[in-house]
């Protein structure tokens, strides 16, 4: 009798490959087939791209924000509120898993990822000083998206206006609006724009932007998702996610494997042993962690309570038959 | 060139201005929409959703009002407002193909058909008039398709809402633009480019001619085909100190024409029909004026290699430094 499949024993690395294509499909030219899919996506489907479905929240969000407070206040307020409430049911859904198995931005960073490893050019791994400092700038991009567009109709505290060229000032200098459009042959994003000063400095801003992301995505793994401030958004709402993502503290023995293989490079998983959350700011929800933990239970991935994927030691060792995660790219890193 | 070819050249113009009719010299006054309030009146209107236009609230959180004004000139800049207007009837219908309640507002300033919008999408507005006089039942059509979006309201309708309607049953004869390929709710006529119209007619003319005026009076006609392509042009310079990526600019393309068709109007009978229909837009500079993608490439590869090499320095020597060698 052949051995009974267990889902925890699975390879859900190879299960979330196959999710990313067919989302970065679905994403980058799913309009194309008619689909429409709303505005409140979580997700990096960039409308500056023809071929987007639909469109991501924070251009939705920097839209309804550029208005008069007294149209805030009234049934324009509305729309803002349903934005809010339909992306965060999207949330509850499936919470961080958003970033980790549907953005296609994330899928194209773990591609150049692919793409380094095999040139055999090492990757950087950040100490936890320079890990803390770049996650601080999702934060400051959050509240620079959101502050803006209610500066550009709104005088506070009697302070002069923005200037209304600052209208959906994070998608001017997102690197997505630059990236994603490529993919259906259009690349006008990568263009000066001479308008106005302001014009000028935040498209010279943008396309710096997507410099840095490419450069910064092939030396170091989902180099964006770090400064990324969809994610820290996601981050408010992901303890009322219906996906979950917990961590059993006493049966964990420290042994690093899970921040080892994470993609993001977070130490908390493998350091912090009290909180039963293990989900944090920079987590995409990968799962990575689980796979690669050796110890049963210690970590779980539930929806709605029910557990549909937990760490144990049979799937560990079919994962990884050495016993070990070193990787190629550590042992490029060794020998150099 | 001979004396002999000069002359046959002098005849052909003078045959050419006498014969034509008067549309192809771009003379006759044409009634048509605009989006722009007289300067007096700008303080009552203020520009609504993506495509600004004309019109206001009212009370707070209230439905929207659009106002678009009546212009009747051979050109947009030669026009004038009209005050008054009489023997027209003004049909708006919405982007789900019903018919909203319309009234013409008479104006010491200029008149206006006002409507309201609670759909998003196109907006057909039909300025009819019908008249017999001798023979021939004169039909005048002012058409202008509105489309009112906002990004607030959500984008799930675009794909359904984007294509062109007719109502033959409403108009017999409109001019429809032809949307193009990579149109959205976010698309502005720009110049450069080329738009597609073409005459709706229940009855086939048996003369026509299609014409695009721009502000300044620069005019294209094309006779005989009842689908034509423009370019749009843009007829106006100004120093880039001064430059308005906004700035909107009127155009009309107005068709001219006979239907031989018998008829009964107003117990008069008619033999022919002598049609003028237009159908107006705004066009906004082309992107290519104020935008440079080969200086953004060369800014792009510049980055890319400045940081490459940054990042190539911080690990040769940033892991030495700390390794202490």
């Amino acid at each position: 009798m052949g051995k009974r499949f267990n889902i925890h024993n699975a390879n859900i690395s190879r299960f979330r490959t196959i999710i990313q294509l067919f989302s970065f499909i679905f994403l980058v030219w799913g309009s194309y087939s008619l689909i429409y899919i709303g505005s409140r996506i979580p997700v990096f489907a960039c409308p500056y791209n023809d071929g987007s479905p639909g469109s991501c929240f924070l251009i939705s969000l920097q839209h309804l924000l550029h208005a008069e407070w007294k149209e805030l206040l009234s049934w324009s307020g509305i729309a803002l509120l349903t934005t809010f409430l339909t992306f965060i049911f999207l949330l509850i859904i499936l919470n961080k898993a958003w970033c980790g198995f549907i953005c296609p931005f994330g899928t194209l960073q773990d591609w150049l990822t692919k793409l380094r490893s095999y040139l055999g050019i090492r990757f950087t791994r950040l100490n936890q000083r320079e890990f803390k400092r770049l996650s601080i700038i999702k934060y400051l991009f959050l509240a620079f998206l959101i502050v803006t567009p209610l500066l550009i109709d709104n005088s506070f505290f009697g302070a002069p206006k923005v200037n209304k060229d600052m209208g959906a000032p994070f998608c001017q200098i997102c690197p997505a609006r630059c990236v994603m459009p490529t993919f259906t042959g259009d690349t006008s994003q990568f263009a000066f724009d001479y308008t106005s000063k302001t014009k000028m400095v935040m498209s010279s801003i943008g396309i710096f932007f997507t410099a840095l992301f490419l450069v910064g995505s092939f030396i170091k793994k989902r180099f964006f998702c770090l400064i990324c401030p969809l994610s820290s958004l996601q981050y408010f709402f992901s303890r009322i996610g219906l996906l979950t993502l917990r961590k059993d503290g006493t049966k964990c023995t420290k042994c690093g494997n899970c921040s080892r293989v994470c993609d993001i490079g977070i130490k908390a998983i493998e350091e912090d042993i009290i909180h039963k959350n293990a989900i944090t700011s920079n987590c995409m929800m990968c799962f990575k962690c689980v796979e690669a933990c050796p110890e049963n239970n210690a970590l779980k991935v539930s929806f709605i309570r029910i557990p549909i994927f937990r760490s144990t030691p049979e799937g560990f060792f079919k994962r990884y038959p050495a016993g070990t995660i070193c990787k190629k790219s550590d042992e490029n890193e060794k020998k150099s | 060139m001979t004396m002999q070819k000069f002359q046959i050249s002098i005849v052909i113009v003078i045959a050419f201005f006498l014969l034509a009719p008067d549309c192809v010299r771009g003379q006759e006054d044409y009634y048509w929409l605009s989006n722009t309030p007289p300067p007096q009146m700008k303080g009552k209107f203020r520009p609504i959703g993506m495509h600004k236009l004309s019109g206001g609230t009212i009370g707070r959180g209230g439905k929207i009002k659009i106002a678009q004004w009546i212009m009747k000139g051979s050109t947009p800049e030669s026009s004038q407002y009209v005050r008054q207007i009489d023997g027209f009837d003004a049909i708006v219908i919405n982007p789900v193909g019903e018919k909203v309640s319309a009234e013409i507002v008479e104006d010491t300033f200029g008149s206006y058909i006002k409507f309201g919008v609670d759909e998003e999408g196109f907006y057909n507005l039909y300025l009819i008039k019908k008249e017999v006089t001798g023979e021939q039942l004169v039909l005048t059509v002012a058409k202008a398709e509105k489309l009112h979006h906002m990004c607030r309201n959500g984008h799930g309708y675009v794909k359904k809402r984007l294509p062109p309607q007719t109502f033959p049953e409403v108009v017999p004869l409109e001019l429809v633009r032809k949307r193009t390929k990579r149109e959205d709710f976010h698309y502005f006529v720009r110049s450069g480019e080329d738009i597609e119209i073409v005459l709706h007619s229940n009855e086939a003319p048996a003369e026509l001619a299609i014409g695009f005026i721009t502000s300044n009076g620069w005019s294209k006609y094309i006779s005989g085909e009842n689908a034509v392509t423009f370019k749009v042009v843009q007829d106006y310079f100004e120093p880039i100190e001064n430059f308005d990526t906004d700035k909107r600019l009127p155009f009309i393309v107005a068709s001219t024409g006979v239907i031989v068709q018998s008829g009964v109007f107003n117990e008069q009978q008619y033999g022919k029909i002598q049609f003028t229909t237009t159908w107006t837009d705004e066009y906004r500079p082309s992107v290519r004026l104020y935008t440079s993608k080969s200086y953004g490439w060369i800014f792009f590869a510049a980055s890319f290699l400045v940081l490459s090499i940054i990042i190539m320095f911080y690990r040769r020597f940033g892991a030495r430094k700390r390794r202490g060698l």
